[in-house]
């Protein structure tokens, strides 16, 4: 489930920031292709990440579709600048841990998954994590976090996740590419 | 009452929907104005597949009258869809050759069944309206039976829903 907090709109030049992005980092394929650092050198590594990744594959069985699994990820500092993350981590007034901008094209999907997590870090359940449509929604994009879809957002909308380690997934069968936004982080006192 | 379960369980070969002009009657208009909106979207035809079950084909026509008279339709066309783990129905209406004919019997009006529980990944859509979670008995009317809708399965088990069409029993 997931909880709407507010709108972003007026943080950033949100036009500017999709009309810099390039291409971004793939993925593609199953959830092994997903984390390989060959193509992804700053996917962030957690403990027992072996485990993880075969409880992912486990989770999506033997009979998923992997050539529609396909989104592209871009990073802070890697494809767009620092301060984008400042300007959102003041709004929310957090101590961000991560951020990343995504963009699923149509015919896609990010398969039903949940993030590596490290839970050895004590302070892991005090993680709050923020979720956004960037671009102007249409239909048939769908961002799904726990039980609840979200689909026709209005732009830069955020989203609250109960718990950074809720399975969640995207879609689009609609006729356009959607761009989402995320961030994770620390309440600050 | 209908034993979903078991009728999912026993459901044969269906009909897979493919992005595959040879398969379309693109004499039927709509068929090539879908075609052409999937690729100018560049859509990722890999995506695309769906499969329909029909009554008295692939199941008992039983459930379509047994819905008809829940509803109180006289029911012209149903199906069982289903959507398997990693696919998609892109963004279409329903295009079909004998809509004429059902036309000119009356009033259409279609309805949407859900008939498993909602699972994680699994997500139909009928114009803006999302549907997720839902569990299993849900019935949809849509608003028009034209309108425009797409599902996807970006999780674990296969999607299944039931569909019917057909006009107001009077």
């Amino acid at each position: 489930m997931s909880n709407y907090i507010g709108n972003c709109s007026h943080v950033l030049d949100w036009n500017n920031f999709l009309s810099n992005l390039d291409q971004g980092i793939t993925k593609f394929g199953d959830p092994w292709k997903w984390v390989n650092p060959l193509s992804d050198p700053n996917f962030p590594i957690t403990p027992d990440m072996k485990s993880y990744v075969n409880s992912t594959v486990e989770r999506l069985g033997h009979n998923f579709n992997y050539s529609s699994t396909l989104w592209h990820i871009y990073r802070p500092n890697e494809h767009f600048a620092n301060e984008v993350v400042s300007a959102l981590s003041t709004h929310l007034n957090i101590t961000p841990t991560m951020a990343n901008a995504y963009r699923v094209e149509p015919g896609c999907n990010c398969p039903i998954h949940i993030d590596p997590q490290d839970k050895t870090d004590n302070r892991w359940n005090k993680l709050k994590r923020y979720t956004w449509q960037i671009n102007q929604s249409s239909i048939g994009q769908v961002l799904i976090i726990g039980n609840h879809a979200l689909h026709m957002l209005t732009p830069c909308d955020m989203y609250e996740w109960d718990s950074v380690d809720e399975l969640h997934a995207a879609t689009n069968c609609g006729p356009d590419t959607a761009y989402y936004f995320l961030i994770e982080g620390y309440l600050n006192d | 009452m209908i034993n979903w379960n078991n009728i999912i369980a026993n459901l044969s070969n269906g009909i897979d929907i493919l992005p595959d002009p040879k398969n379309w009657n693109l004499n039927t208009k709509g068929y090539q104005e879908i075609l052409d909106l999937w690729i100018k979207a560049e859509y990722n035809f890999a995506s695309i597949k769906w499969t329909n079950y029909y009554p008295d084909t692939h199941y008992s026509k039983d459930v379509e009258t047994y819905y008809a008279n829940e509803l109180n339709v006289k029911p012209l066309r149903s199906w069982i869809s289903s959507i398997a783990p990693g696919y998609t129905a892109p963004w279409h209406w329903d295009v079909d050759d004998n809509e004429d004919d059902y036309v000119a019997q009356g009033e259409l009006v279609r309805y949407s069944i859900f008939i498993q529980d909602g699972k994680p990944g699994q997500v139909f859509m009928i114009e803006n309206q999302s549907y997720y979670s839902q569990p299993a008995g849900t019935i949809v009317k849509w608003n028009n039976y034209k309108s425009w809708h797409a599902g996807a399965n970006a999780g674990l088990t296969p999607k299944y829903m039931f569909h019917l069409i057909g006009v107001v029993d009077t």
